[in-house]
């Protein structure tokens, strides 16, 4: 494909986040001080290339983004403090907004006011459709599970699952058309690549590199690399939870209540219920990741965190208040408080979860396809110049 | 406008009993001392107030000159002994100006004079004292290679040959004074405060290099084998501390060697967002001059571009290219050393396909940059500093010597980063400024 010089790219770019790379004099610095810039992948200057011819078709098929975990050591030391740590982060924003199908990504990313309005209605909609109004009993005596019914809230979800898988599939498979790595790579190269790339996922190995050589070295506990790891490992922990749960209500009644009997001396034996366990070590886990994350991002106390826009506070923001009430959905239901107000934060709870995933494709959730797809792109490197190699 | 002045001959209606010059030099650099000469030739009184043992400046501490390739010392010492000679000068070294307030249409300005705890009108300048003393101090003229006595002449060519005792590490065992043979040795030497007043005052106070730890990626202040820009002048110097090329870690004849050019200045990061102007030309200088030292050697220069503007500096630039120096277009991000001292550079190779490298090296020079030597404000005048703490020249274009106080003139690196031969253009500038300053302002020397 001819490549065309468009300078409008940048300006495009540049409403997706807060650098300024017209100033950037290519000498070079953030490639070589990169830690995970390596051969066959080298960031962020070639990106910053691009973006100034403004190579649109390189851009939005370009992996190196999804390289980088942004640990701002490019945008400290740049000599003409042109951030291209945070030119990266734009550049993921931009590639998910524009491989977007419905085009509500690119508005989101750019307007939190229309990010605001738009999560507003939709949660409004959402809401209208899980509640049922209990006809005949005053709103005195409403009681826990009167407005919300769950078997709406289980048709509801697999309707906007369905939803959610098509939209999704599109945008993979605009993803997928603009790279053309997949095509003529063997089975086995792609399972090596995706269990390299499920290892990194699993542990953010590379992450380790990024603060390397730097003498600010965080604690665990604040730690970049863990706090993400403990959001997504809580997320997974509750999805599982979730399936687990599904498994044992709906498919296997035999084991509705797998707690031995001798447990119930300790009182509370649903607790014990080994979905639950799971999802309370989860959803606390994650609790300490989005909170502390949400914490840096608010406070912008470092450099990665200082160009904080809406977008990153809008995804965090979710997880958190869904983990919050999520736990005090599980305590009311522990301790069977009856009070209705439980409803109104199980129909906040329900009608936020469904956003969120209704949401994937067009918010910073879509990392969660597309970094693990890029670096299997990545992981297939030697494959690629294999390929290029014939070619010439 | 004026009648021309006699000088030396009209009263000063205010006659106090302060003595009285003409002009006040502060910095007797290569700018201080083309200044003093060029004023004292047209028989002005000029008092030239260096902070150092010694006149001479940063000069006098190179090895060679570019494009040229002229002996700086050889060059910089006659200016030094006419200035020191010359009957209308009066050179005040080891003092430094504490306070300038206005005076009339000129200035009085105070000066301290630093003991050199040893009487200067008897010492003779035979380097007894610095035979005896038994202590051994960092040589600072030599960017600490090399150790000098705790009492002694602060180099060769330094004048005045007037030792000076370093009191902070002597033993007070009375050495020096034993073998001084006109007994001049004197430990109790207090400062000595004295008012001058003068007509007109030049800022000639230079720069110093930018910090060696400014960029922490680099090391500067860690590792051995890493030097600054002025040390690679004195090893580079005939008469340098090793008296040849070596590599300070183990004394090895290094061959293969890195400058990296934009390592203090250029670089918003570090709070220096200039171009130093001389880094890339003293760079290719001391690669020229180490490819003469170490013709096997192979020399790099990491450059993000190469800025030869002066005139006979392409030149200059092409000719070191054509000598095999490399000059590899990076900026270098970081400096590792490794187990035996060597210095692995990461960079990003821009050929090719680039990609990021790690290329060794076994020593490195880094370029640093020219930060102002001295802070204006310090002696509570009106003399304004630009956002990078260089003196203002607000008739820049025109008049590059005035600065934002009238009387005050500027001339050289302390105006902005200047090479050898704009410093001189400029404080001959500023010298001619002056005297017309003088002139206006009907200045009498009683």
């Amino acid at each position: 494909m001819a490549i065309s010089v468009n300078p409008h790219v940048l300006d495009e770019i540049k409403s997706y986040g807060a650098f300024d790379i017209s100033a950037c004099f290519h000498c070079g610095n953030c490639t070589a001080v990169c830690p995970l810039s390596e051969d066959g992948a080298s960031f962020p200057r070639k990106m910053i290339r691009y973006g100034q011819l403004g190579v649109k078709s390189e851009i939005l098929k370009a992996k190196e983004p999804w390289l980088c975990y942004y640990c701002a050591e490019c945008s400290e030391t740049c000599p003409r403090q042109a951030e291209p740590g945070e030119y990266m982060a734009s550049l993921r924003r931009y590639q998910i907004a524009n491989l977007d199908p419905t085009g509500f990504g690119k508005l989101m990313y750019k307007h939190s006011w229309f990010a605001l309005l738009f999560s507003a209605v939709t949660a409004f909609i959402l809401a209208t459709l899980l509640v049922k109004i209990p006809y005949g009993k005053s709103p005195a005596h409403w009681l826990f599970g009167d407005l919300v019914s769950y078997s709406t809230i289980h048709d509801v979800g697999i309707g906007l699952s369905v939803l959610l898988t098509t939209l999704l599939i599109a945008s993979f498979f605009n993803l997928i058309r603009r790279s053309e790595i997949l095509v003529g790579t063997s089975f086995k190269k792609l399972l090596k690549a995706k269990m390299e790339v499920l290892r990194e996922i699993g542990t953010m190995k590379r992450h380790a590199k990024c603060h390397e050589s730097d003498e600010r070295k965080m604690p665990w506990y604040i730690d970049p690399r863990f706090v993400h790891m403990g959001i997504m490992w809580g997320f997974l922990m509750l999805a599982m939870a979730t399936a687990f749960d599904f498994l044992f209500l709906y498919l296997m009644p035999m084991f509705v209540n797998p707690i031995p009997e001798w447990l119930g001396a300790f009182g509370l034996p649903q607790v014990f219920y080994p979905a639950r366990i799971l999802g309370t070590i989860g959803g606390l886990i994650m609790l300490w990741g989005v909170s502390t994350a949400l914490y840096k991002r608010l406070a912008k106390s470092e450099r990665a965190t200082e160009k904080t826009r809406f977008s990153d506070g809008w995804l965090l923001g979710y997880l958190w208040v869904l983990a919050i009430t999520g736990f005090w959905l599980e305590i009311v239901v522990t301790f069977a408080n009856k009070a209705i107000i439980n409803d109104w934060v199980l129909l906040i709870h329900a009608a936020m979860a469904m956003q969120l995933v209704l949401f994937m494709g067009m918010t910073k959730l879509a990392h969660v396809v597309y970094r693990p797809f890029m670096l299997v792109k990545h992981a297939l490197r030697n494959t690629e110049t294999h390929q290029t190699g014939e070619k010439q | 406008m004026n009648a021309p002045v006699n000088t030396n001959a009209s009263v000063n209606a205010n006659a106090t009993s302060n003595p009285k010059a003409d002009v006040l030099i502060i910095g007797a650099g290569i700018a201080g001392l083309q200044a003093s000469l060029d004023l004292a030739d047209q028989n002005r009184q000029v008092i030239l107030v260096e902070r150092n043992p010694s006149i001479g400046g940063r000069m006098i501490n190179l090895s060679k000159v570019y494009p040229t390739l002229d002996c700086a010392s050889c060059i910089t010492t006659p200016r030094m002994a006419s200035a020191s000679h010359h009957p209308n000068i009066n050179a005040l070294t080891y003092s430094e100006v504490k306070n300038v307030e206005k005076h009339g249409t000129g200035f009085r300005v105070t000066v301290v004079k630093k003991p050199r705890y040893i009487d200067e009108d008897k010492c003779i300048g035979c380097k007894r004292c610095e035979e005896a003393c038994p202590v051994f101090v960092k040589d600072e003229f030599e960017h600490n290679f090399g150790a000098k006595k705790a009492i002694s002449i602060p180099f060769t060519n330094a004048i005045p040959q007037l030792p000076v005792l370093d009191i902070n590490n002597c033993t007070l065992c009375g050495a020096c004074a034993n073998a001084c043979p006109t007994d001049c040795i004197n430990y109790t030497q207090q400062p000595v405060e004295t008012v001058y007043e003068v007509g007109a005052i030049l800022v000639s106070t230079g720069y110093q290099l930018t910090p060696a730890n400014a960029k922490p990626q680099y090391g500067g202040d860690k590792f051995t084998n890493v030097l600054t820009a002025l040390q690679g002048e004195r090893l580079l110097a005939p008469h340098g501390p090793f008296g040849r090329v070596l590599r300070p870690s183990d004394g090895k004849i290094p061959d293969n060697i890195a400058f990296i050019q934009c390592a203090g200045s250029r670089d918003q990061s570090i709070g220096l967002p200039y171009c130093s102007r001389v880094c890339c030309m003293y760079a290719i200088k001391q690669a020229m001059l180490l490819s003469g030292s170490l013709p096997t050697a192979d020399i790099t220069i990491y450059y993000m571009d190469i800025r030869a503007f002066g005139k006979g500096y392409e030149q200059f630039y092409q000719n070191a290219k054509a000598m095999g120096i490399h000059f590899v277009k990076a900026k270098v991000a970081r400096i590792k050393e490794t187990e035996d001292k060597n210095l692995m550079l990461r960079i990003e190779r821009q050929e090719d396909q680039s990609q990021p490298e790690e290329v060794q090296h076994d020593m490195v020079v880094l370029s640093l940059g020219l930060k102002p030597d001295w802070n204006p404000e310090a002696i509570n005048l009106n003399v304004h500093t630009e956002y990078d703490g260089f003196v203002k020249s607000p008739k820049a274009p025109l008049q590059p010597n005035i600065t934002t106080m009238e009387g005050i003139f500027a001339a050289g690196a302390a105006t902005g980063p200047k090479d050898i031969v704009d410093t001189i253009g400029e404080a001959c500038a500023g010298a001619m400024e002056i005297e017309n300053h003088l002139r206006r302002m009907e200045w009498r020397l009683s």
